[in-house]
């Protein structure tokens, strides 16, 4: 039951979105079928499109687990955005100022990123945890400074020359190799994967993950257990901060190779969205962050091929994301007629 | 006579194949009071939510005043004149009781609500059935009586004929019940008709005119007033041979065994419960029910009491949400060995004691050891593995994942300091399951599916989970808040027999505990809270009277006996 429906429902959501989508299309006259196949061959179309596509997806799926960990403690971080930009640049200005070992400088760089951006939580947490402030306002607040923190270092101090603004090109040996020659497909999908993986263990498999979850079900009853619930709330969120912070490092690292201002266009709040579809498991969350980036790759492909707007994309996340609250509601539904106790 | 309210053969199945009510009827007439009882699963609690609209039957049909009715939530159920006081009463706290009242039906005076109008009904409506509170007053600051109170007006306040009250005694202490009853036979009285849910069976063969029972989600019987006593009904209410709680009653029926044979061996158990639930005022079975007290009081053998395990020095501490000081220096002392009850009427500061001792709150005074230890600065962690177990009064609120399943519950607060379940942080997935499961055996856990979410357990159910968890341990102190509140005969039995268990076995218990029937007839010492303060202490010599306590716990009486 509990697994079924934890498969079912966004399977379902993400379906009737597409079906909506859809007829969306046919209303505008166009028809379906060839946008269909226009979107399946975006992300599935040769190895070189299914390649862009898992580069796509790679950033919004690890911003996503960090999303889901917090989710997980029943917090919601919604700072990630900000936590994604300074992750980014800490990673760039690591990856391009210092001198390390191929790989080993990869790594420090990733961890550099992983730690400004666990520590953007700190102070939502420290807050949340002595004043009882709501986590939600804090980290949106977090991420309005860090957001214009860091737009101000790439425009002014640490700006490379050049038209576009951003720091300097990072050293080859920071650089997240290619897996496959010819493509952008970089070592960052693997390392998204194997940290879903990771956080799977982590959270359903060890005792830190057990009380992660027990203060997300009931931080009364977890108090009462003995679990140190204010440690814990640190803990997920810096966690949850922390892989937000990678996900733009991993960007930095993997892809634009050097920061770009504002390279994230709303990646940390789309990636929302897929902690939402993938329930907020991070197995879960590892195959919606695909799903999305297929559907972006695809929906750019239409656009290539008809013309249709980018914003279409949107559409079908925007539908996937109220479908599962239609979910909720049918479930309130079921409780009634006790259908679900 | 008509009819005001009838279910005819409703059936209701939740998933897993759990038949929750199995053709039930059940008819209520003009001014009558209609008691339900039965144990916990047995239906009682679906077959209100059917009653006010909450549910929908699978089959079967509603009538209401005759006429065949479909109710697809408690709006249909409101304008059908039939409304449900939750055994959780559902205030918003802030809000004044007017507010509480009009809520969702304000009158209006153009945009604005008509608060005069509303006061003026309110005040109108404590006349007429004695429903005494402040209209103005806020909903937080009111006693666990008054806001039952504002409840009922509440149901009253939208034109309600038939009020459901699902256990409304459950937190009431005795002076709130008697309130209570004689609001509701003053509302019976101008024509209104009260379904009475309850597990005190006294209490309902005092108010009732008539009562069901059910058992596994079936009618047993109807009976009328006068028909039977409590025992009588204790009997049809588990029945002969029900396995549901068995072990329970043998347990029980061990603690007991001094007591005088009632019935078949299966009804000892059950019956010596329902006479440690029994309240002072009931006239038949009273006698036999307090022999029965005194008996369970016997087979505690007279040890010496032990070492001290809990010291509680001067201790004053403020609410956790307010500035008010709730703790004014209280003092207690608990040995090894045996049970000290805590009377008092909730509120007195009973509630942050516990949150004291167990180190969720910090006090602003005084001192609390635990086995010679100052425990005030230290974390719950620490304080639990000193060997301190918690049976919380709030099982949803403050004892279970209720979205968990059971084996996750039954190693909450113990996936630290069980070396058979973590190594090095990782957890033995496997060991904890299979722990769940030798507990749930131990314990009688009813379905003994741990893999099933705590919460489509019943509250007895419930109850064991956190007692199988929280009791199977080598354990120093038992802090019990309320630990039977809201259960039936046979689960309370169980519960009173594993703590009995735990003091044989060296422990001190705290209980804590509003039943004065379950302080007399548990405690082996009694202290008496009021108003943050512990006025008395006394040796449970069979010489403690209710109504001493009674008067105690009201800020008045002696004080003699103060240790």
């Amino acid at each position: 039951m509990r697994f079924s429906s934890k498969v079912v429902t966004p399977a379902i959501a993400v379906g009737g979105s597409i079906i909506v989508t859809t007829l969306i299309l046919w209303a505008m006259g166009e028809p379906p079928g060839a946008f269909g196949r226009a979107f399946a061959a975006g992300s599935f179309g040769s190895f070189s499109n299914f390649s862009e596509m898992l580069v796509k997806a790679t950033p919004l799926l690890v911003a996503a687990l960090g999303v889901s960990v917090a989710f997980k403690a029943g917090l919601f971080n919604i700072g990630v955005e900000g936590q994604i930009y300074a992750g980014g640049l800490a990673a760039a200005y690591v990856a391009a100022a210092w001198h390390l070992p191929a790989g080993l400088h990869a790594l420090v760089a990733m961890g550099a990123g992983a730690l400004i951006g666990g520590m953007l939580t700190l102070v939502p947490a420290w807050l949340k945890v002595s004043r009882g402030v709501n986590e939600v306002i804090t980290t949106l607040m977090v991420y309005y400074v860090a957001s214009l923190a860091v737009h101000y270092m790439v425009v002014n101090p640490l700006r490379a020359p050049g038209v576009v603004p951003a720091t300097r090109p990072i050293a080859d040996t920071a650089v997240l190799p290619v897996l496959v020659r010819g493509t952008r497909l970089h070592m960052g999908v693997v390392i998204a994967v194997v940290l879903g993986v990771l956080l799977w263990f982590l959270i359903y498999r060890t005792v830190f993950g057990f009380h992660v979850r027990s203060i997300g079900e009931n931080r009364i009853a977890a108090a009462y257990a003995g679990i140190p619930v204010s440690q814990v709330v640190y803990l997920s969120m810096f966690l949850s901060g922390a892989v937000a912070g990678m996900a733009g490092a991993i960007q930095v690292l993997g892809v634009d190779h050097r920061f770009f201002d504002q390279f994230s266009p709303g990646l940390g709040f789309d990636s929302i969205a897929v902690a939402l579809v993938g329930m907020a498991h991070p197995l879960g969350t590892i195959f919606a962050g695909f799903l999305f980036g297929a559907l972006r790759t695809g929906v750019l492909e239409m656009t290539v091929r008809f013309g249709t707007p980018k914003a279409l994309a949107l559409v079908v996340e925007g539908l996937t994301v109220l479908f599962l609250a239609f979910e909720r509601l049918y479930r309130v539904k079921l409780l009634r007629e006790g259908r679900v106790r | 006579m008509e009819h005001v309210l009838a279910a005819i053969d409703i059936t209701k199945r939740y998933p897993g194949g759990v038949v929750a009510n199995d053709q039930v009827s059940f008819d209520l007439l003009p001014g009558e009071v209609h008691a339900v009882v039965g144990e916990n699963g047995a239906g009682k609690t679906t077959l209100m939510k059917i009653l006010a609209g909450l549910l929908a039957p699978d089959s079967g049909s509603i009538l209401v005043r005759g006429q065949e009715v479909s109710m697809r939530g408690p709006v249909d159920a409101y304008r059908l004149g039939i409304g449900m006081v939750h055994q959780h009463l559902m205030l918003i706290p802030r809000f004044t009781v007017a507010e509480n009242i009009a809520l969702g039906a304000e009158p209006r005076r153009g945009l604005n609500i008509d608060r005069a109008a509303i006061r003026a009904w309110v005040k109108d409506l404590s006349h007429q059935y004695g429903l005494a509170v402040d209209p103005d007053a806020i909903v937080k600051n009111l006693s666990i009586g008054e806001k039952q109170r504002v409840e009922i007006i509440k149901v009253m306040y939208r034109k309600a004929d038939v009020i459901i009250l699902d256990e409304p005694t459950a937190v009431l202490s005795p002076g709130e019940v008697d309130n209570l009853f004689s609001v509701i036979r003053l509302l019976c009285r101008a024509g209104k008709s009260v379904v009475f849910v309850s597990h005190k069976l006294p209490e309902v063969i005092e108010i009732a005119d008539r009562i069901t029972v059910l058992a596994k989600g079936r009618v047993v019987g109807t009976v009328s007033r006068g028909q039977v006593d409590v025992q009588a009904l204790g009997e049809m209410i588990t029945g002969s041979g029900s396995p549901d709680f068995g072990t329970a009653r043998s347990g029980a029926a061990r603690s007991v065994t001094a007591g005088p044979a009632v019935g078949g061996s299966g009804a000892i158990g059950s019956a010596a419960a329902a006479g440690s639930s029994e309240r002072g005022s009931v006239a038949p079975g009273s006698a036999a029910a307090g022999g029965e007290a005194s008996s369970a009081r016997l087979s505690r053998h007279d040890r010496q009491a032990g070492d001290v395990i809990l010291r509680i020095t001067g201790l004053r501490a403020r609410a956790a949400s307010s500035e008010a000081e709730v703790l004014k220096g209280a003092t207690l002392e608990l040995r090894s060995g045996e049970i000290l009850g805590i009377a008092g009427v909730e509120g007195n500061g009973q509630a942050e004691l516990v949150d004291v001792i167990l180190g969720l709150l910090r006090p602003n005074a005084g001192e609390v050891s635990i086995l010679g230890r100052d425990v005030t600065r230290m974390s719950p962690r620490s304080i639990r593995d000193l060997g301190v177990a918690l049976i919380p009064d709030d099982r949803h609120e403050k004892g279970l994942l209720l979205g968990f399943p059971a084996w996750e519950n039954m190693m909450l607060g113990y996936e630290t300091s069980d070396t058979r379940i973590q190594r090095g942080g990782f957890l033995n997935i496997s060991a904890a399951l299979s722990r769940a499961k030798e507990l749930a055996r131990t314990f009688n856990l009813i379905p003994a599916n741990v893999y099933a979410p705590a919460s489509s357990f019943s509250g007895g159910n419930q109850q064991k989970m956190i007692l199988a968890r929280e009791l199977s341990s080598t354990l120093r102190l038992v802090v019990a808040a309320q630990p039977t509140r809201g259960l039936d005969v046979g689960s309370t039995a169980f519960v009173h027999s594993k703590i009995v268990e735990k003091r044989d076995a060296g422990a001190g218990v705290l209980l804590i505990s509003f039943d004065l029937d379950e302080i007399l007839g548990l405690s082996d010492r009694i202290a008496v809270m009021y108003d943050g303060r512990v006025v008395a202490t006394m040796c449970n010599d069979g010489k403690v009277t209710k109504e001493r306590l009674g008067l105690l716990m009201t800020g008045l009486g002696d004080r003699e006996g103060v240790a």
